[in-house]
């Protein structure tokens, strides 16, 4: 299977964009994707990486949140207010991207990637910032919504 | 030319090794006529005491003879009469596709890998799988670590973080894991001065400051962390895939996951410093 072409970010854009109609009931958008580096960078306050392995590669997701977006989208998603990042709205962050990787997963799979996921994991802290050990590039996909910008990030390696 | 003086220039065909309650037996390359006499001989490693479980790994099969058929066809035979069971692991497509053809496909019994055979075979509890798991990592950290950074650690004593969002660090370097049966992550979790120190240690040059330069060491640990952990585990038949490790950056965060698996923590301490080794694995 080819490697990282628009073929495969596709699934996690529609993913990203259904999830977030659905379960939190924000309408988003993307924005152009770019080279990681040779776009605007960006600092987070909750990210949710997850590892993937398929026949031809191995790479990474990576779901960016701002404090004020996620929290926005959770308290759309649980009706809720909520004003602070509590232990439940961190598993949030990984149900969002289990749920986002799920539908990519399964349309990438009829086209014959065999995708297999790891376990997302949380990383919760101030201006976090998170890189791959790959040289291949690293995607981002900028989005924006009622709550806020956020951003995902797919890269591969051999 | 006898089999005796031939330099060998491919791996051997098979390997065998006893395990406490269980023997595997580890299939390689293209299993020939030539090589099933030999085999056949070695049956007693396999059949005789202590009368133990096979787990036959073939993962590295990339064709089967009808002799080697026959031979395994004997082999899953006679270790039914022991009233002991025989599992074929890491099968892939056209390995399962030779079973077909060759008609053993019923009599084959297969495993996604080793983890769940052990389980399936009830000869090891679930936990301690995990415990079995965790092992290589503990190892490989302090290996990794005394051999690239010259840093001595030593482990304390390993806890499950009940209490969601213990383990934190300034600079962790994360890698997911994902086998035929059961997923997770590591991560590796450094205060931002045992980094720098380690760092420092490793290239030779003092770090007062986490750059561009140095962060990706924390990738690069991970990774051969997770290398050297991997080899031990595929080598018992656990099928673990390559993955990409990343690396996250910010003062002091927290690592967390989604999970009602265990999640396994292992604190060390070093001459740089204190360190956190996380391992998180599904149920």
């Amino acid at each position: 299977m080819s490697k990282m072409d628009v073929n495969f970010f596709k699934p996690f854009v529609e993913g990203t964009l259904h999830t977030l109609k659905v379960q939190c009931k924000t309408e988003a958008s993307h924005g152009k994707p770019f080279i990681k580096g040779k776009g605007p960078g960006f600092t987070s306050e909750i990210v949710a990486i997850i590892g993937l392995a398929c026949t031809a590669f191995s790479g990474t997701i990576a779901l960016y949140f701002k404090k004020e977006t996620f929290l926005s989208l959770m308290s759309n998603m649980l009706e809720e207010k909520f004003i602070e990042i509590t232990p439940e709205l961190r598993d949030g962050a990984a149900e969002l991207l289990n749920m986002i990787f799920g539908h990519a997963k399964r349309v990438l799979n009829t086209q014959g990637y065999d995708i297999q996921k790891a376990i997302p994991n949380i990383i919760k802290g101030e201006n976090i910032e998170a890189s791959h050990l790959t040289n291949a590039p690293v995607i981002v996909i900028p989005f924006t919504s009622n709550s806020g910008e956020f951003f995902i990030e797919i890269c591969a390696g051999e | 030319m006898t089999e005796a003086d031939a330099t060998p220039q491919k791996p051997a065909a098979y390997k065998i090794s006893p395990f406490n309650g269980y023997t595997t037996l580890v299939l390689e390359g293209d299993l020939g006529p030539e090589t099933a006499p030999t085999f056949e001989a070695d049956f007693p490693k396999l059949i005789g005491p202590p009368n133990c479980h096979i787990i036959v790994n073939c993962d590295h099969v990339t064709g089967i003879s009808k002799a080697w058929i026959r031979l395994l066809l004997k082999l899953t035979n006679e270790i039914k009469r022991l009233k002991k069971e025989i599992r074929f692991i890491l099968v892939s497509y056209s390995v399962q596709e030779i079973f077909l053809n060759e008609g053993v496909n019923q009599a084959f019994q297969t495993s996604p890998n080793l983890h769940d055979a052990l389980i399936e075979l009830n000869i090891v509890s679930k936990k301690q799988l995990d415990t079995e798991f965790v092992n290589p990592f503990l190892t490989a950290t302090i290996q990794v670590l005394k051999i690239q950074a010259s840093v001595a650690t030593t482990p304390g004593k390993i806890f499950l973080k009940q209490d969601k969002g213990k383990a934190n660090g300034d600079i962790s370097g994360s890698i997911g894991l994902v086998t035929p049966s059961f997923n997770g992550y590591v991560v590796v979790c450094f205060p931002e001065s045992t980094f720098l120190n380690i760092m420092s240690g490793m290239l030779g040059e003092t770090f007062t400051s986490l750059t561009s330069e140095i962060i990706d060491g924390a990738g690069e640990l991970i990774n051969m962390i997770f290398g050297q952990a991997k080899a031990t585990l595929n080598e018992k038949g656990y099928g673990l895939k390559t993955a990409l490790p990343s690396v996250i950056v910010g003062r002091d965060h927290t690592v967390s996951a989604l999970t009602k698996g265990p999640v396994i923590v292992i604190p060390f301490e070093s001459q740089s410093g204190p360190f956190f080794v996380e391992i998180c694995l599904s149920n």
